[in-house]
């Protein structure tokens, strides 16, 4: 099994590059042409997690219409409320603590969603 | 009458007698000269008497001052109280001659009384008819004329002068010769006669030293004590031994050294005494005061660390005598003592230090041209020099000390790259010394580069590039932290048009005294905008030291991959599982059959007996092994599960069979597994009869038989979601080969556009080993022929794998795309694609590359078909049981929970970039 993986490796290139080590620039001051960049950069970023996010929405969605269980319907209901606020924020580039509490948030409620399923 | 009379009266007194007058005139000048010569020499001798009893005595003894004022007072007394006395008595008192004739009359009586007579005849001052002048001259003349016959000086008092000019001439000749004999006692005695109040020493033969001997003698308390008593160099007398004492202790003799002085050891003394001090003529004592040595109470060293620091001077408390300072620290060392201190002394020597010593200066210069050599040349001797400038140690020398009551202060030191020893002796006020010197050790060390560790995570990991990485940085330094952060620098593991990932994130600011920083990292490769590559992630820490460069962690590797390389991982993964998993019930069956012959060949007493017992004990100890094993396996099953779930890439068919032999697992290590440990731990029990023995051990083997069955229900299972896997894969295989193939065609494209980077001459034409080909695509062409040579491998593998799994499954789709592969040749065309790619035929290359790219998409398409219809039925709504529902529920729930996590670490690390920028602020 131990030649399969190293095979597999190997395939994916993955064994090759590590017999050398790359050379790391050393840190430097970031002038304000990187600083303009890196936060476009957090811009763009911010915005990808988004459509992440609202495709998270778009399949929490699809789950709720599967569900006959009013709990499960209202939790996840709830869910989808909270990732459209959460993509909100997120096309503002707000990266924030209020933002990753609202999506700890979700979380939390999936998984009552998937307790009350059980019940 | 009266008028006449009166007048005539007057000249009617008679005189003495001129013969008489003198007479008595004589009488008295004798008189006058014996007494005031008495007077005179009484006062000389009196002075003599008392210097020369000063003089004899104090050979023997020496007088306190007090007695030699009395004897000084009273020889004096005889000149200042006795002669006035005798010259008032005889000269003054004997001045008329009424006195003298009485003084005559203690002599000659008669005579005396009839000079007494005539003399006051002399003053008589009756009236003429009273007294006849004749008669009064007549008896005149005849007491003169019998005072004529007489020697007056006969009359004169008993005198002593001679005695006393004997005694002074004697005195005199005494005094003489105790001058000649010891002139320099004589000269002593005179001076402490003469001023007996002032603090002349009393002369000996024998002359100590006083100025070398301390009174009062400190002493340290209780310690053996030496005294040393030193003769004066002009000391007349030198004996050959002198004696001491402790007050009425016993004498302790010492003879005289070389160095004239006489040396006295002491027993300690606890209490304030005297020495006295016997040698010759000479005896003096000496006041004793035992005390405690001044002793250390407080001792440390103010250290004054380099500027670049930044960081306020440092108070070390260095009562143990050790120092460890920074190469470039100014030292001053201050100590406290139990007493007032008059002096101290503190001596520095240095020698160099092994640990701070200059680097090694022999290494090899880096140069490639004769006028780089030149310049490495010089900047090693400019670099030697300051090495050698700064290992430059000092001569040793005494430190000035600066001494305030009973604190002392050196001067300041200036650390270099030397250790250096600084012995401390003091002495208090009394003189006394401290017990021990006390010996600072100074090592200087340089400022160590800081470290930086990386925690909470594993060396190498496999992610996809949506997740998110979360790991703990820590640096620490010996001072003071500038400030961490992470770096990364990415590795393309295959030829493409993408630049490799390179960046950094400044995490904390530290400052001058914060010497531990530590941050916890949220890294997403997607917030980064990081495709799939191989990434070496590192901490990174700075420290004040300028010119230090950046200090890294040991690097982490980060392969972040695209799904179908995860998809392949997890599929090896799972393979590796299957494998664990079948050891498990191999051994399990092992285990079953040795507990069926124990219970088939043995009787239930012969169970009990100790053999047996510890066979079972055996039996007992294997089943808890491998029902560890079975928690490891259905751990590693969970996470293959989980990313699985992640990867998104399997149906919802074999992650239901991948639940349900995760299931399996769980229970069997869980319960089944530790249920027959129990209950061959009860056939163990020595209170059990031998049927319940044999009764614990059978159904310990039921229980081991049912476990084995689900060993082999799970393996089936696990084989059969392995299958899908593996059909799974191959689709991603394939569609990893189209991709490969895709990139090389495209990276030539844009070699043949004259888009490759750095590269200026066109590479149409160029030959591969020529001069005419740029050296950008040459090493394009070499890492291009490296990726297709991978990818014809993997292809090759992919059409082998095809044909086993086929063999094994019987699935038509299988073999149709086996024989498709087969028959295209494409393993042979793809290796000489290989070749003309080396040869540099780009557009040729280009071309087929891009064709093969499609093929396998096509093969690709094609075997996915069948198998998204195949997940359509397990998982399409309404079709399965309510089981299958809730599985589906539960995976969708699942992957939901995982991509929100994503979501929400992907968030953190995109807030975690923004506040990098506002640390990053100058």
């Amino acid at each position: 099994m131990n030649t399969k993986l190293l095979t597999a490796l190997a395939s994916a290139g993955l064994l090759i590059p590590s017999l050398a080590d790359p050379v790391i620039a050393p840190p430097k001051p970031i002038t304000e042409a990187e600083k303009a960049q890196a936060l476009v950069q957090h811009q763009t970023g911010s915005e990808k997690v988004s459509i992440d996010q609202d495709k998270q929405a778009a399949n929490a969605q699809e789950l709720l219409a599967e569900q006959t269980n009013p709990k499960v319907i209202a939790l996840l209901n709830e869910v989808e409320i909270l990732m459209g606020q959460a993509t909100d924020r997120l096309e503002d580039a707000n990266t924030g603590g209020d933002t990753i509490a609202i999506q700890t948030e979700i979380i939390e409620k999936i998984y009552e969603a998937a307790k009350a399923k059980n019940q | 009458m009266s008028e006449n009379h009166s007048p005539k009266s007057k000249d009617e007194q008679i005189p003495i007698p001129e013969d008489l007058r003198k007479q008595l005139a004589d009488f008295q000048k004798s008189l006058w000269r014996i007494k005031i010569c008495e007077a005179i020499l009484a006062g000389v001798f009196g002075l003599i008497l008392s210097f020369l009893l000063v003089f004899i005595v104090e050979r023997f003894t020496p007088i306190p001052a007090l007695f030699r004022l009395l004897i000084l007072l009273a020889g004096t007394s005889l000149a200042a109280i006795f002669a006035p006395y005798w010259v008032r008595r005889w000269v003054y008192g004997h001045r008329r001659e009424g006195q003298l004739a009485r003084l005559i009359s203690k002599k000659f009586p008669k005579l005396g009384d009839r000079l007494l007579g005539i003399v006051e005849l002399q003053d008589q001052n009756e009236t003429r008819e009273a007294l006849s002048p004749e008669l009064r001259e007549a008896a005149m003349l005849h007491v003169a004329h019998q005072a004529a016959q007489r020697d007056m000086a006969e009359a004169l008092p008993d005198s002593r002068h001679q005695k006393l000019a004997l005694g002074v001439i004697a005195g005199l000749a005494a005094i003489i010769l105790g001058f000649a004999i010891a002139p320099k006692a004589g000269g002593n005695a005179l001076k402490r006669w003469i001023l007996p109040l002032s603090d002349t020493q009393h002369y000996t033969f024998t002359q100590f030293d006083r100025s070398q001997m301390p009174d009062p003698m400190v002493v340290p308390l209780g310690e053996t004590f030496t005294f040393t008593a030193p003769l004066k160099p002009n000391s007349d007398d030198k004996p050959q031994t002198a004696r001491a004492r402790y007050n009425e202790q016993q004498w302790i003799e010492a003879p005289l050294r070389q160095d004239d002085t006489y040396h006295f050891d002491f027993n300690g003394q606890e209490t304030r005494g005297q020495i006295s001090l016997e040698a010759g003529d000479a005896a003096l004592t000496i006041k004793v005061r035992p005390k405690t040595r001044p002793e250390v109470s407080r001792f440390e060293a103010i250290v004054t660390l380099p500027d670049y620091l930044q960081l306020p001077p440092r108070r070390l408390d260095i009562r143990t005598g050790a120092l460890n300072a920074l190469v470039g620290s100014e030292v001053t060392l201050s100590a406290s003592f139990t007493e007032d201190i008059q002096s101290a002394t503190a001596h520095f020597s240095a020698e160099a230090s092994a640990e701070a010593s200059p680097q090694d200066h022999n290494a090899p210069l880096d140069a490639e041209t004769p006028d780089q050599l030149e310049e490495a040349k010089k900047k090693a001797t400019a670099s030697l020099k300051n090495q050698e400038k700064i290992a430059e140690i000092p001569a040793p020398h005494d430190l000035k000390i600066h001494i305030n009551g009973a604190r002392i202060s050196t001067e300041s030191i200036t650390l270099g790259p030397f250790q250096a020893t600084i012995p401390f002796s003091w002495q208090d006020v009394t003189g006394l010394k401290g017990a021990d010197s006390f010996k600072v050790s100074i090592e200087s060390s340089n400022d160590l580069a800081p470290s930086a560790y990386i925690q909470g995570i594993e060396r190498n990991l496999i992610i996809l590039p949506e997740e998110t990485v979360e790991f703990d940085i820590l640096s620490e330094d010996d001072f003071g932290l500038k400030e961490i952060g992470i770096a990364w620098q990415g590795e393309l593991t295959k030829a493409t048009d993408a630049k490799p990932a390179n960046g950094q994130l400044t995490l904390q600011k530290g400052a001058p005294s914060l010497t531990r920083l530590g941050d916890r990292v949220i890294f997403s490769p997607q917030t980064y905008g990081i495709a799939p590559q191989r990434l070496k992630l590192m901490a990174y820490t700075m420290d004040y030291k300028p010119d230090r460069p950046v200090i890294y962690s040991k690097p982490i590797n980060i392969y972040i991959l695209t799904r179908e390389e995860h998809a392949q991982t997890l599929k090896n993964r799972f393979d590796r599982v299957i494998s664990e998993l079948e050891d498990a019930a191999r051994k399990e069956l092992s285990n079953l059959d040795l507990n069926e012959r124990l219970d088939k060949t043995k009787s239930p007493e012969e169970l009990q007996n100790q053999e047996n017992q510890e066979k079972l004990a055996k039996a007992q100890e294997e089943e808890s092994k491998n029902a560890e094993k079975m928690k490891e396996i259905a751990k590693k099953m969970e996470d293959l599960f989980k990313d699985a779930a992640r990867n998104g890439e399997l149906d919802t068919k074999t992650m239901q069979e991948m639940a349900a032999a995760l299931q399996n697992m769980k229970e069997l290590s869980e319960q089944d597994l530790p249920e027959i440990e129990e209950k061959l731990a009860d056939a163990q029990d020595q209170k059990s009869t031998p049927e319940k023995t044999e009764s614990d051990l059978k159904e310990a083997i039921e229980k081991q038989k049912k476990a084995v069955q689900k060993m082999q229900d799970t393996i089936e299972k696990a084989n059969k979601a392995n299958e899908n896997f593996e059909a799974s894969t191959f689709v991603n295989r394939l569609k990893k080969a189209s991709t490969d193939e895709g990139n090389i065609s495209s990276a030539l494209q844009s070699a043949f556009k004259g888009e490759t980077e750095n590269a200026i001459l066109p590479i149409l034409g160029a030959a591969p080993d020529s001069d005419d080909i740029d050296p950008a695509h040459a090493r394009l062409l070499r890492e291009l022929a490296k990726t297709q040579r991978e990818t014809t491998s993997d292809v090759r593998w992919i059409k082998e794998d095809l044909e086993r799994f086929h063999a094994r499954t019987q699935k038509p789709i299988h073999r149709e795309i086996y024989e498709a592969m087969n028959k295209s040749l494409i393993d042979e065309k793809l290796e000489r694609l290989r070749i003309m790619i080396g040869e540099n035929r780009t557009f040729t290359s280009a071309r087929l590359s891009n064709k093969w790219s499609a093929i396998l998409k096509k093969w690709a398409d094609k075997l996915a078909g069948p198998q998204d219809q195949q997940a359509g039925g397990g998982g399409g709504g309404g079709g399965g049981s309510a089981q299958d529902q809730d599985f589906e529920f539960m995976l969708k729930v699942m992957r939901m929970v995982q991509a929100e996590q994503d979501i929400r670490s992907r968030t953190r690390s995109l807030e975690q970039m923004l506040r990098s920028l506002k640390l990053s602020q100058p």
